[in-house]
């Protein structure tokens, strides 16, 4: 529970494929503007998000009908290309104290239909037109958005892949030791192993020191009360338990 | 009637004096609202714990202790990279400003003008400046100013990271606060060398005054010492202030490897991006009483007694 598992086999794998595509097969550190020179064809290929692929469709009329997108590039595993990528997400929640609960609920439940999401996105659409396309939560309701059919499905096959790792209070310091490590291999030469091993006594130190100030363990180390991490699986259960 | 006379006059200055302190009440107000009071609570919040949410816990002096004792990147790299940057940019920026300003007042009156707006206006728009200019001139592909230069050369073999390689970034955040760090401290300085009574510098001449390094350091640092002193508060601020460069250049917030750390953007990481307010508040008091030591210190050296 205090521990991130950054020494695991696994993670040293991963973070040494990361680190050799740059010190070993020299990719490119830094792209400045990888929309600028994808117009131009000094880069062929790249990896963007949705903001990029709206870019390139609506402001690079020059390139239009050139270029196609395609399911993030992925490992094999198991005889399937695993494409897993984490997904940054925004939530919703209604706080305990609040007077109106019930509407609040009432609300989000109207909000979330896939119908109010579609016809949310397709309005937006409409008034200001296909440059303002926006990418909704709801499997549903984006597949059945007025977009290109086949982009269209290129986005619903990754969004299979969408896998994040659990956020706890500590995971911000989880993300930039990473970063950190990362840049040690690859600017100042570390040994990944050694890169992690000194990031993963970071993060822990840190992990301890959330689990204090929200009192999940005491300064002894021992368990107050038992933290969950939010895994897909617990997720899954919470929701399904109250539905 | 002796005694009239003198009540009168009384009454005449504490008058003056009611309608001095009337003057003065719009900025004493604003002061106390926007400076004393912010400070005050600041004060009282870095001796809480404080997440924005709950309202603060009063934990006495807990933030300074861990401040002092158990924040590692803070005593070494925050520390030592504030100390770097501030010895670079400080003394160099002022003895920089002091010598610009010195040149600026030997050439004619319109040129003067001119190349006095050319030097200040870095530092009015340093920021447009960060995203327009610095950031493409360091950009790390090979289409980045500085590496396309140097790589047209044959100095460099592949582009240099200026903006994310630890190495780089501390020396690039000192390059362009530097350029930025003519403000108004340094027309202050303009103004002060400009002031100067010439008669000084032939009296000097007559005297057997032989050397402009002479006439620098005899007259003209002496006769500006307000303005000296009035540059060196300006910069002493600016240099601890100027904190968020490093993240601006890097765009990232801790920078890599903590490179660029310094305790501006100490603070800004754990009051805006961590959330804890009553730690951030802990250490910008330390901030404060850093600046107002070196401060104190500056008076000591430019200070008049009177």
């Amino acid at each position: 529970m205090l521990s991130a598992s950054l020494d695991s086999e696994a993670v040293i794998e991963a973070m040494t494929l990361m680190t050799d595509l740059y010190t070993v097969y020299a990719l490119p550190l830094e792209v400045g503007s990888f929309y600028n020179q994808f117009r131009y064809g000094n880069i062929p290929i790249g990896i963007g998000d949705f903001g990029m692929y709206i870019q390139l469709l609506h402001a690079a009329p020059e390139i239009a009908g050139l270029w196609d997108i395609a399911p993030l590039p992925g490992i094999e595993l198991n005889g399937e290309v695993n494409r897993s990528y984490d997904g940054a997400s925004t939530s919703s929640m209604i706080f305990k104290n609040s007077t109106k609960q019930d509407e609040a609920w009432t609300f989000l439940k109207w909000w979330m239909t896939s119908s109010i999401q579609l016809s949310y996105a397709e309005n937006l659409m409409a008034s200001f037109g296909p440059e303002y396309m926006w990418n909704t939560a709801n499997v549903e309701a984006f597949s059945q958005m007025s977009i290109d059919r086949t982009h269209r499905d290129v986005f619903l096959e990754q969004w299979r892949w969408v896998l994040d790792t659990a956020k706890t209070p500590a995971s911000y310091m989880l993300e930039r030791e990473i970063s950190n490590a990362w840049n040690k291999v690859v600017y100042d030469g570390f040994n990944v192993r050694t890169a992690m091993e000194d990031s993963l006594v970071l993060v822990n130190k840190e992990i301890t020191r959330k689990m204090m100030e929200f009192e999940f363990i005491d300064s002894n180390g021992q368990i107050i009360k038992p933290y969950l991490l939010p895994t897909k699986d617990n997720l899954e259960n919470w929701v399904s338990k109250d539905d | 009637m002796t005694e009239v006379k003198q009540k009168r006059s009384l009454t005449n200055k504490s008058k003056e004096e009611i309608a001095g302190h009337i003057f003065i009440l719009p900025y004493a107000l604003a002061f106390l609202a926007f400076i004393t009071i912010p400070v005050i609570m600041g004060m009282f919040l870095s001796l809480t714990y404080f997440n924005l949410l709950e309202a603060p816990r009063f934990i006495f002096l807990s933030n300074y202790v861990t401040l002092f004792t158990a924040d590692d990147v803070f005593m070494q790299q925050v520390i030592p990279n504030t100390i770097q940057f501030a010895f670079f940019v400080g003394p160099i920026g002022y003895m920089l400003g002091f010598f610009l300003a010195w040149l600026l007042a030997q050439v004619p009156h319109r040129a003067r003008t001119i190349l006095a707006l050319v030097i200040y206006s870095p530092s009015m728009t340093a920021g447009v400046a960060m995203s327009v200019m610095w950031r493409i001139i360091f950009s790390g592909d090979e289409a980045g100013y500085l590496n396309a230069v140097l790589i047209q050369m044959s100095v460099i073999q592949e582009p240099i990271q200026w903006l994310t390689n630890p190495d780089y970034l501390m020396p690039v955040m000192i390059i362009v606060t530097l350029w930025s760090s003519m403000g108004i401290g340094f027309l202050a300085m303009l103004a002060g060398v400009l002031n100067i009574n010439q008669e000084l510098y032939e009296a000097a001449a007559i005297d057997g005054m032989s050397n402009k390094l002479q006439e620098i350091f005899y007259i003209t640092i002496p006769s500006m010492k307000p303005q000296m002193l009035f540059g060196a508060v300006m910069s002493l601020v600016a240099t601890f202030n100027a904190g968020s460069i490093g993240v601006q250049l890097s765009g990232q917030n801790p920078t890599p490897q903590n490179a660029g750390q310094l305790i501006v953007t100490h603070i800004d990481d754990y009051g805006f991006i961590r959330f804890d307010m009553g730690y951030a508040a802990a250490i910008s008091v330390v901030l404060l009483i850093m600046v107002l030591t070196f401060n104190y210190a500056a008076h000591k050296l430019f200070g008049e007694r009177d």
